[in-house]
């Protein structure tokens, strides 16, 4: 592969991907699946921030993906006074969430590892709980609706899959442009310091503390972000299961498939393993049946990515995209100068 | 003033001592040295210098300064806002914060467009955190309105509490009216009995049906005449044995058969008298079905305002006056002046405890108040506290000692080893610069430069210890040799007064530690004062202007290399009588 | 006599780098080689292609008659090989006692192993000290000892070492090297890579010198001690 596709592939992948719509024959449910495998991808992104490069494992993402959505609900319908429309609700939900994340890490910022995952499985199941019993905040099991449409200047009507698909597909394109300057920044190379070696870290002057907050918070804040474009896409909150332990760990999958640490896998993966179980999964057994077949794939799908993931971590533990790419420039490490 | 001072450093770990009151002085720009066999002390008195232990007794100054973090005003702030937070919300919960949001948020979420009633928030919070009485809307089904004729007049009254809401001197006109105040009422408080009239002109005929919307006043009058016309045409057949709507010589409509025609007449005439209203910008009380205009108004305010009084008069709605401790409400009151009324008499009788049931209400919610407030306190003592307890357990760290001029390399190889060479040297740099999150995420102009900035530094210092050329390898992949040279570099990067080198020569053959000898002398010109930990004599013999010996914890002799290596205990605990290097 | 080890250009590497370049090399039973070189010139990779902690891409290595390329370490082990890694790779959950116990994992012979466990113990008396310390806690030079100790605890066949010396205090090292002289006399057959050339030349009875992944001499160490190319670059004379 040649370098300027190499550097290029993924920005033409997005394109493509906003042509996908027009091309006729597309089914509107296509779009509609689409656009939830690209909410996903910024809630995707949003935990390898925190896993992938500082490497503390935050198995509670779906919580902060629970509590944007469920902000901009509260900020949104209109059962409550607030009704400030969605774009405002973005923000807050976005920010919102990041102090949350901020909240959660700082107690916990000199746990690692296994103490650390084990407190923020605990966070989600409080938000869990706290979605589910706090009825008259969250709507309970009847959840928050109806979220309204975003307002656009010069723009009335329904947004419909198309819309929402293509506010997805800003939105991720944004957050992966300002996520790739960030990785190559001081603070990317800070928090990669913090999960290769704390202690050296903290020798190079610098404070372990604000460094995990700041990896907390905008992951945090990215999994908030997520949720709310997730709300107002499903014009509700949605079923408060979205938002479990279960979530978590599936987010967590597209990761270690993908690779953690890497921009490029986190969406990969997402797209991969979605791709696999909403897409798919539905066109093999649409197929199946119209051949008259009694046997669901769908019965047996997780048997199938159970395999593929024990072959993935036997093959390739590093994911499908390695967390850096080996691009050694000089010539091999042998001899002396 | 020497740059670093140990002052009896004494460092326990459970029963055993590792370092025993140790003191020595280095001064600005020496080479110092510890040695000793292994197992001495000499990395836990680097590791106590650097931060990583607190020294169990005994001082470490460095240019006169302990290096703890001082009491600052942020620390304070910090204090304060944390404790503000965990007592606000160890409050919130412990007066039932799903409760409190309905009190205060659901209850007071006024209709569409309404603004929201602050004043009355704010009291219901604070009753509510007080555990005070709190009103509840209820809606009453045992609804029913009466005309009753009272000197000459019509009256319609509601049933339930005989209020009289209209009064007409036409009997029919009170019987119309009723109707029409009937399927207002039954609706009353429901957001959806109000449609706004904005930007549309609607077509009503005198029931007040609705006929069409239409989006400017022309077109409603288009629609109106229409109407008017088809109501007052004729049925002629046509010369091809069609059926038309005719009026003054003008086909008006085609139909197939006379029946379709005729109907349509009907129709129109059903809807005739049409005419153009309701002009845009008013608002309408609609029915439940929506198909008729009952009332027309200039603004929301008036219309939700009429809404809300027939609901009232008509004895539609009804206050309940409960408390947070007891589920079953003190009183039901028809009206909301009335319900304050009552909540201020009920409050006062709670207080003097008038009866034993009130009494026992009132001293529930002493408990209550004492409990939120008890959480509140609770929640800024240990939001506060604990904040205090972090703070002071981080006062001496590596991070605060490294920023304030110390760097160090460590005995086995603490590398980044995931990241490129070049990164690593950068990484040194990067907790003294500056710039915000907003200038990385956007790389604007100033965090590139920047970057570059340190990317140029960190290449001068890879060619200072020798790596040149091996900018872009992985850490990992470098020998070993080589990564104690990264690791010297990477120190460099973090601009310090004084470096420690834990054993920089371990792993290089004794070409290559001559060269490091040359290094650290090179070093040392730049003005950097180095402290140094090395077995090999080769190494510290010549370099060195002050070598301490430690053995088992304990200063067993200080001076220069050659009183040093003359000094019969190092020769005997250390050197042995034959030499190695 | 079949040598008890040989290598004939072997290829290893990481990744797309390839550090060793065709080595080939003898160790005849009895003797003690060592193999020096800069850093960064393969000799670790060396020992580990060796002992198949790496597993060489090309070339051949035959152990005892029996090509063991490709074969995994434990059996590699059970052969009667035996490697102290460099960089202190101990159990640091485990007592100094449990970390020497576990070098003579593969041996039977209660008594042999009560022995040299006593004579580990008079060769560093601080491991005696701290015998049921975890090895965690002790110093960077007190865990290379252990490392070395529990190297030797094994009575391999043959022995490899990689810089057994590495941040030892000199009185120690002189040790190392002695106790390395006497199981030689016993019968045991050393690989040992060392930075302190001259120390490891005087105690082997020939040498290999190592440049950018390939051997560029050999010789008897005497002779090489005395080479002014190796004096100076290696011993920096």
């Amino acid at each position: 592969m040649n370098p300027l596709l190499r550097r290029c592939w993924p920005l033409a992948a997005l394109a493509a991907l906003a042509l996908l719509p027009w091309i006729p024959g597309v089914p509107s449910k296509l779009v509609l699946q689409l656009k939830d495998i690209l909410i996903f991808s910024i809630l995707a992104l949003g935990l390898n921030v925190v896993v992938g490069y500082t490497g503390l494992l935050n198995l509670g993402i779906a919580a902060f993906f629970g509590i944007g959505a469920y902000l901009t609900g509260i900020l949104t319908v209109s059962t409550f006074p607030f009704q400030t429309g969605f774009w405002p609700a973005l923000v807050v939900a976005t920010v919102g969430t990041g102090l949350a994340g901020v909240l959660l890490a700082t107690p916990t910022l000199r746990l690692r590892g296994d103490y650390l995952a084990i407190v923020t499985l605990g966070f989600g199941e409080v938000i869990k709980f706290a979605i589910k019993n706090l009825e008259n905040i969250t709507g309970g099991s009847k959840a928050l609706n109806p979220i309204p449409d975003p307002s656009l200047p010069g723009f009335s009507g329904p947004w419909g899959e198309k819309g929402y698909f293509y506010l997805a597909l800003l939105i991720l394109g944004a957050v992966l442009l300002l996520l790739r300057n960030l990785e190559r920044s001081r603070l990317g190379r800070m928090w990669m310091a913090i999960r290769e070696d704390e202690l050296a870290a903290a020798c190079m002057g610098m404070n372990a503390a604000t460094v995990k907050l700041s990896a907390f918070a905008i992951g945090s804040a990215l999994a908030g972000l997520a949720g709310s474009l997730y709300a107002v896409s499903l014009d509700q909150t949605g079923d408060p299961s979205s938002y479990t332990f279960n979530r978590s760990i599936t987010v967590l999958c597209f990761l270690i498939i993908g690779g953690m640490g890497n921009l490029k896998g986190a969406v990969v993966g997402t797209f991969v393993l979605m791709g696999y179980d909403n897409i798919l999964t539905p066109w093999i057994d649409g197929r199946l049946q119209a051949a008259g077949s009694k046997v669901q794939f769908g019965d047996f799908k997780l048997i199938v990515f159970g395999l593929a993931l024990i072959a993935m971590m036997r093959f390739r533990p590093e994911g499908i995209f390695p967390s850096r790419r080996i691009h050694d420039t000089t010539e091999p490490c042998v001899g002396v100068e | 003033m020497a740059l670093l001072e140990l002052k009896g450093l004494t460092m326990r770990f459970g029963g055993l001592t590792a370092v025993n009151k140790v003191d020595f002085a280095v001064e600005k720009g020496q080479i110092f040295s510890v040695i000793g066999p292994n197992g001495a002390g000499k990395t836990t008195v680097f590791n106590a210098v650097t931060g990583i232990y607190d020294p169990t007794e005994g001082q470490v100054l460095f240019d006169g300064r302990e290096l703890r973090r001082p009491f600052t005003a942020r620390v304070a702030t910090a204090m304060v806002l944390v404790g503000l937070f965990t007592g606000t919300a160890l409050a919130v919960c412990s007066a039932n914060v799903d409760q409190l949001w309905r009190a205060v948020v659901v209850l007071n979420t006024p209709e569409a467009g309404g603004s929201f009633p602050f004043a009355k928030a704010a009291r219901d919070f604070r009753t509510f955190l007080g555990a005070g009485l709190l009103t509840e809307t209820e809606q009453n089904r045992l609804t029913d309105l009466e005309i009753r004729e009272k000197g000459g007049k019509s009256e319609i009254r509601s049933t339930t509490n005989r209020r009289v809401l209209e009064s007409h001197e036409d009997a029919d006109l009170a019987v119309r009216r009723l109707e029409v105040l009937k399927e207002l009422v039954s609706f009353g408080g429901s957001p959806r009995s109000l449609v706004a009239g904005d930007g549309n002109w609607i077509t009503v005929n005198p029931r007040r049906e609705i006929l069409g919307l239409h989006p400017d006043e022309a077109a409603a009058r288009r629609h109106a005449q229409e109407l008017r016309d088809l109501s007052a045409s004729e049925v002629k057949e046509q010369p091809d044995g069609k059926h038309a709507l005719v009026r003054d010589g003008r086909v008006l409509a085609v139909f197939g058969s006379p029946g379709e025609a005729e109907d349509r007449k009907a129709q129109a005439t059903h809807a005739a008298e049409a005419a153009a209203s309701a002009a845009a910008g008013k608002w309408l009380l609609l029915d439940g079905s929506r198909q008729v205009a009952l009332e027309v108004f200039d603004s929301r305010e008036k219309a939700a305002a009429r809404l809300l009084d027939l609901a009232v008069a008509a004895g539609k709605l009804r206050w309940r006056i409960v408390t947070r401790v007891s589920p079953q409400a003190l009183a039901t009151v028809p009206d909301p002046e009335e319900a304050f009324r009552e909540m201020s008499r009920l409050e006062a009788a709670i207080e003097a405890g008038t009866t034993p049931e009130l009494a026992a209400i009132g001293r529930a919610q002493v408990r209550e108040r004492a409990l939120v407030w008890l959480s509140l306190l609770a929640g800024l003592g240990l939001g506060a506290g604990g904040t205090f307890v972090v703070w002071r357990r981080a006062r001496r760290t590596t991070d605060y000692i490294s920023r304030n001029g110390l760097g160090r390399t460590f005995q086995n190889i603490r590398l980044f080893p995931e990241m490129l060479v070049v990164e690593n040297v950068m990484m040194g740099m990067d907790a003294k610069r500056g710039g915000s999150v907003w200038q990385a995420a956007f790389h604007t102009p100033g965090h590139r430069a920047g970057e570059e900035a340190a990317r140029r530094k960190a290449y001068e210092l890879l060619g200072f210890v020798g790596l040149k050329g091996r900018e872009g390898m992985l850490a990992r992949n470098l020998p070993y040799g080589d990564q104690r040279r990264l690791e010297i570099a990477r120190a460099m990067a973090t601009e310090p007064a004084l470096l420690l080198l834990d054993e920089p020569a371990a792993g290089m053959n004794p070409a290559e530690s001559v060269e490091l000898t040359g290094l650290i002398r090179r070093i040392r010109d730049r003005g950097i004062t180095v402290l140094l930990i090395e077995h090999h004599m080769k190494v510290v013999m010549p370099i060195s202007d002050r070598i301490v010996v430690l053995d088992y914890g304990s200063k067993i002799a200080e001076g220069t290399p050659a009183e040093v290596r003359a000094n019969p205990r190092v020769i005997e605990a250390y050197l042995g009588k034959e030499e190695v290097t | 006599m079949a040598p008890l080890l040989a290598l004939e250009d072997v290829r290893a590497g990481y990744g797309p780098i390839e550090v060793l370049k065709g080595i080939s090399l003898e160790v005849n039973e009895g003797e003690i080689v060592t193999l020096i070189g800069a850093n960064g010139a393969g000799k670790t990779t060396t020992l580990m292609c060796v002992s198949g902690i790496l597993r060489a891409r090309s070339g051949r290595i035959v152990f005892r008659g029996q090509e063991i390329h490709g074969l995994p370490p434990d059996l590699i082990v059970r052969l009667g090989l035996s490697q102290s890694p460099e960089g202190r790779k101990i159990f640091p959950r485990l007592t100094v006692l449990e970390n020497l116990e576990m070098g003579a994992f593969t041996r039977d012979d209660p008594a042999g192993v009560a022995q040299d466990l006593g004579r580990a113990f008079e060769l560093f008396p601080i491991l005696k000290e701290r015998r049921s310390q975890p090895g965690g806690t002790l110093s960077g030079g007190e865990q290379q000892m252990l490392a070395v100790a529990r190297a030797l605890m094994s009575r391999p066949k043959l022995l490899l070492l990689d810089e057994p010396s590495l941040g030892l205090a000199p009185m120690i090292c002189i040790r190392i090297f002695d106790v390395l002289r006497d199981l030689n006399k016993q019968g045991m057959t050393v690989l040992v890579v060392e930075q302190n050339a001259r120390a490891a030349l005087k105690l082997a009875h020939r040498g290999y010198v190592m440049e950018t992944g390939a051997i560029v001499m050999t010789d008897r160490a005497a002779a090489l001690l005395d080479d002014p190319k190796i004096k100076d670059a290696y011993l920096g004379e």
